[in-house]
């Protein structure tokens, strides 16, 4: 081997800190690149692949009881290719002898074996169900702790009580699906329907296209058409719900999330390169010497260069060898948990081609670029400047005989003088601290980049977190009851106050009605699915945040105040305009008074008054459903009064369908936004991680080439604190610089962060709300790491002999 | 020039394990260096004994030793064999590195050839540096006495330069007041005019004559015989062995002004 070669070696294995470092500095930008890529495939593929795999029902329809002839006369229609009749109720359910109940989905099947739409896959037991028998979608576990073999109680609507065993656990990929506030399911044959105290008819059909599966435009037609033709037939739909075969109906928003992870993954490959330019450039100063000695005994520019890069690519290479296989790993496991949080399957452990070309080219390619400058920089020098230590010296001129300060020392030294003059005396130690973070400009900035982006990115998601929360809040004020009572049948609304206010807590009750309908285009097709709440004009329980109009009035007919994804149908809608509306069959125009923020999942939403609802739907001063305000509206007192009230209810003989926690349903979407938010952070983390990494690698190199100056110190008395203490001070105060950029930094990042997360999820931009959290949070963290980051290159700093350091000769 | 020299005014506290009067006593003292080829032992059992008040001139070719000598007189480097006692204490019997470098501060002036003044820092802050690290003084009054010790060196005008703004003989008189902050009772410099002009080092070697006569002990390494026979002793080292030893014809007059 060629001496140079050997030479190459030697610079990886002699100091194999460096090495480390540089290997290090590479690989967690190709790690994080490798995740982020290999779960984009990975989730972007198997999620549709999953989802069509279970068959997916096109078309759902939600209709009053129905029997098999109707289920035969959607078969019948051209363009179906399969039909099934579900029963779908909520039923609550405990295991026997404990205290708490919980609502399930419950899903009664005609035929397991023959099922050909939204197909189960077994996870654990059986898959079959006998007459009283049950299964579970494994969802069910994280709310209800039993498993197959075990009983479980259901309650029905009289109060009753019926004891069924689990045999079989499976997995119901378009349970939920899209549904952030749907409840878990369990899964019934017919026969069991009796037995919990149903008819055995159908209230839900299922349908698969035979073709244009993927079009939703097709699908949605053939949903107006099966509507039609169901309606004219005397049956009643309630509602329609659309899915694509082969695009789950969460794809849109986890592509947008993958999209933010994408973004912040390359952002750590950007911050990584400046990591690895800032440590090549240390290297490269620290073999000037070399280089010139290389040179002096006829070593050529170009295989000073050849050498260098060699050595860069080998950084590469090792950095590949460390971060291709945590890489994958990484990317499956990140797969395997949003498979896991939004039910679908994966299709195994695989290495992503796509992942790996990235990380191939990223960890080569990267560093050579970032390293290229340094590299040419120092193969260009000449013998004599590299003997001499060229470019070892600081940037701020070292020539004698200078008589001025350059600018920013000038500044410095004033600043102090002014300072102790004022009777702010700094102690020297301290000033070297201070002055030493400026001595080299080119790498404080490149550390600061990533430290400072780190922390931007770190506070921006915890202001995302708090902005999220904030608007379920506001979500919230469209929920402000303590108790929502839904019954079987309606009841009179001055029965169930003078009732409901008997029990202990129990302050107002109101009773809501509500209208289903769907929203025509100019052409009297079907555009979406509208729900119209008729809460009282005068409702407490609602504090819409309007965009613009008016709230609803009791006076109000086929008026409605509507949620602001009607805009997407309507981008021009205002208060005044007229919305045409199909209403169990018969189109009808309704003004629009106001538009309301809201989530913009599941149709659009309204509200009409209650007095004119309740005349829409022959009920007037009855309801279905109550909202009670309680005395206490904490989450524990609200599950407690909506036990009490059911039970209370029961024993009286009303028939009681749901009594649950006012903010239940909203307190579940809050955890799935959590969810959402924890990858957030993990990536905040990552970028963290690499902007302390930066500073180890600063603060190391920094102490590497002040050796000299530390020796000086230990030989005027500076004992091992002292020369710790003059170390960290200077980590930590690069560590305040950051912070500061990166407080200014996270206020467009948390705009950005918000408005892309809020556009995925809510369909909407959301306006965003500060925390000081995250500030709190990151300026402990990066102080801390700052000190951490120190600590190393300070005790190796402390553990200098003098000798070493003041050769004399 | 003595008003100029500040008083410390908090107690080192040392063990008086030597004559009073021998600054220096160092006996017996081997240095051996492992390397690659072996052992190699530069220093070959010293017996050196140093006065108070003494301006000692330490000579020798390159490779003599006498730097590493320089090392282990200044607790810089570990003797392998050997007793090294210093203004009466025992500096490598159950002293730790880091404990050496505090009372190096305390008691020792060191001058080295190239000045190694911190760059970031002024030449008064230089000064105020070697306070700070010994805590002598009352923190308000450092600014002062380093004002005083660059008088003495006639640097004030350039006080709050920064070193890379003056001469490289301004530096080493910096250099020196540096070393003198703390009122150490020993100086020991090491080729300090090895990178002056000859006007700059007899600037140099006049202050060290003062110190000397103030009652300060200095012991310089120097090549330059010009500046050996303006010492009061002339130790010449070859080998790792002491080899010669005179004093000049004005000791006994200093040895009576000390005593």
């Amino acid at each position: 081997m060629k001496p140079r070669w050997r030479k190459v070696i030697h610079d990886l294995w002699d100091n194999k800190a460096r090495t480390l470092l540089v290997v290090l500095s590479i690989a967690v930008g190709v790690f994080s690149i490798g995740v982020i890529a290999g779960a984009y495939q990975i989730i972007s593929n198997d999620m549709s692949v999953s989802y069509s795999a279970n068959k997916p029902a096109n078309v759902e329809l939600r209709m009053t009881d129905f029997e098999e002839d109707t289920l035969e006369m959607i078969r019948n229609q051209r363009g179906v290719e399969a039909a099934e009749g579900r029963r779908v109720f909520n039923i609550r359910v405990r295991v026997p002898g404990t205290g708490n109940w919980t609502t399930l989905d419950m899903i009664a099947f005609e035929d397991f074996e023959q099922n050909e739409i939204n197909l189960l896959n077994p996870v654990e037991g059986r898959t079959l169900p006998e007459k009283r028998e049950v299964l579970l979608e494994q969802d069910v576990l994280q709310h209800i702790d039993t498993g197959t073999g075990e009983l479980l109680e259901f309650q029905l609507p009289d109060g009753s009580t019926r004891t069924l065993p689990v045999v079989g656990i499976v997995q119901d990929t378009a349970a939920s699906a899209g549904d952030f506030l749907a409840s878990p399911s369990a899964y019934i044959t017919m026969d069991t329907l009796q037995t919990l105290g149903q008819p055995r008819s159908f209230n839900r059909a299922l349908v698969t296209l035979s073709e244009g599966g993927d079009e939703i435009s097709h699908i949605r037609d053939m949903g107006a058409q099966l509507k039609d033709k169901l309606e004219k037939n005397g049956s009643i739909v309630i509602r329609l719900r659309f899915s694509e075969t082969h695009e789950h109906p969460l794809a849109d928003t986890i592509n947008a999330i993958l999209g933010i992870l994408m973004a912040l993954g390359i952002l750590i490959v950007f911050l990584s390169s400046s990591l690895i330019a800032n440590t090549l450039n240390a290297l490269l100063t620290q073999h000037l010497r070399y280089i010139g000695v290389i040179k002096l005994v006829g070593g050529q520019r170009r295989q000073v260069f050849s050498m260098y890069l060699t050595l860069i690519m080998a950084f590469g290479l090792l950095a590949l060898l460390l971060a291709i296989p945590l890489g994958g790993q990484g990317a499956y496991g990140l797969a395997l948990f949003l498979a896991g949080e939004l039910n679908f399957n994966l299709l195994g452990y695989r290495i992503v081609p796509m992942a790996l070309a990235v990380q191939i080219l990223v960890g080569l390619l990267v560093p050579l670029i970032a390293g290229f400058v340094p590299v040419i920089n120092g193969s260009r020098i000449t013998v004599m400047r590299a003997l001499s230590g060229g470019l070892a010296g600081d940037e701020v001129s070292s020539q004698a005989g200078e008589k001025r300060h350059s600018g920013f020392d000038w500044i410095q030294v004033q600043a102090t003088r002014i300072l102790s003059k004022r009777g702010i005396h700094m102690p020297r130690p301290f000033v070297i601290s201070l002055r030493n973070t400026f001595r080299r400009k080119s790498r404080l900035a490149l550390t600061l980049f990533t430290l400072t982006m780190g922390g931007a990115i770190f506070i921006a998601v915890f202001n995302v977190r708090v902005t999220l929360h904030d608007y379920m809040d506001q979500i919230g004020n469209y929920f402000v009851a303590d108790v929502s009572l839904d019954f079987e049948r309606p009841y009179r609304l001055i029965e169930i106050d003078q009732r409901v206010r008997s029990i202990a807590g129990v302050q107002r009750v109101e009773g809501w009605q509500f209208i289903s309908g769907e929203v025509l285009d100019e052409q009297e097709q079907v555009l979406e699915n509208i729900n119209i709440f008729g809460p009282p004009a005068d409702s407490q329980l609602i504090e819409p945040i309007l965009i613009a109009g008016r709230w609803i009035q009791a006076g109000d007919v086929r008026k409605l105040a509507v949620s602001e994804n009607a805009l997407e149908y309507y981008p021009n809608l205002k208060p005044g305009d007229y919305l045409n509306l199909r209403i169990d069959g018969r189109d009808e125009s309704w003004e629009v008074v106001g538009i309301f923020k809201f989530v913009a999942r599941e149709g659009v939403l309204a509200y009409a008054p209650y007095e004119y609802v309740s005349r829409v739907n022959h009920l007037v001063n009855r309801a279905f459903s109550f909202r009670l305000v309680t005395d206490r509206h904490d989450r524990p007192y609200q599950d407690a009064k909506a036990e009490e009230l059911d039970k209370y209810l029961r024993d009286r003989g009303f028939k009681v369908r749901i009594a649950e926690a006012g903010r239940a349903s909203l307190d579940t979407a809050v955890e799935s936004l959590d969810t959402l938010v924890v990858f957030l952070l993990i990536m905040a983390i990552l970028t963290a991680v690499v902007g302390s990494m930066g500073l180890t690698g600063t603060m190391g190199m920094n102490v590497l080439e002040r050796t000299r100056e530390i020796g000086i110190m230990r030989a005027i008395g500076a004992d091992d604190r002292a020369v710790m203490r003059t170390v960290i001070a200077e980590g930590v105060f690069i560590g305040m610089i950051s912070f500061g950029l990166a407080v200014v930094l996270s206020i467009p990042f948390t705009y950005l962060l918000s408005t892309i997360v809020s556009l995925a999820v809510f369909q909407t931009p959301i306006d965003v709300v500060f925390t000081y959290t995250g500030y709190a949070i990151w300026l402990g963290l990066v102080l801390a790491l700052s000190a951490l980051a120190s600590i190393l290159p300070a005790r190796n700093a402390a553990r200098l002999t003098i000798r070493e350091v003041l050769a004399y000769e | 020039m003595n008003h100029l020299l500040p008083k410390p005014q908090k107690d080192i506290v040392q063990l008086p394990v030597s004559a009073p009067e021998a600054m220096i006593d160092m006996q017996g003292i081997v240095k051996t260096f492992k390397n690659a080829a072996g052992e190699v032992t530069v220093l070959k059992g010293i017996n050196l004994t140093i006065y108070r008040g003494e301006f000692v001139s330490l000579v020798g070719k390159s490779g003599s030793g006498k730097s590493t000598l320089l090392n282990m007189i200044t607790g810089i480097d570990h003797p392998t064999q050997g007793r090294m006692v210093i203004n009466g204490m025992d500096i490598y019997t159950g002293v730790t590195e880091s404990q050496r470098s505090r009372w190096r501060g305390r008691n020792l002036g060191i001058v080295f050839q190239f000045f190694q003044l911190l760059p970031m820092l002024t030449l008064l802050e230089n000064v105020m540096l070697s306070m700070d690290f010994a805590d002598l003084y009352e923190f308000e009054e450092r600014p002062e006495h380093a004002m005083q010790m660059l008088k003495l060196v006639g640097l004030e005008p350039f006080a709050n330069k920064l070193p890379a703004l003056v001469s490289t003989g301004q530096q080493q008189l910096a250099a020196i007041a540096r070393a003198m902050a703390c009122d150490p009772p020993l100086l020991v410099a090491d080729e300090p005019t090895g990178n002056l002009d000859s006007r700059s080092a007899n600037a140099i070697i006049d202050l060290f004559e003062e110190l000397s006569r103030r009652g300060k002990t200095v012991l310089m390494v120097t090549h330059d015989p010009s500046l050996t026979s303006r010492t009061t002793r002339n130790i010449t080292i070859a080998d790792g062995l002491i080899v010669g030893d005179s004093r000049s014809s004005h000791i006994e007059t200093r040895k009576s002004e000390i005593a």
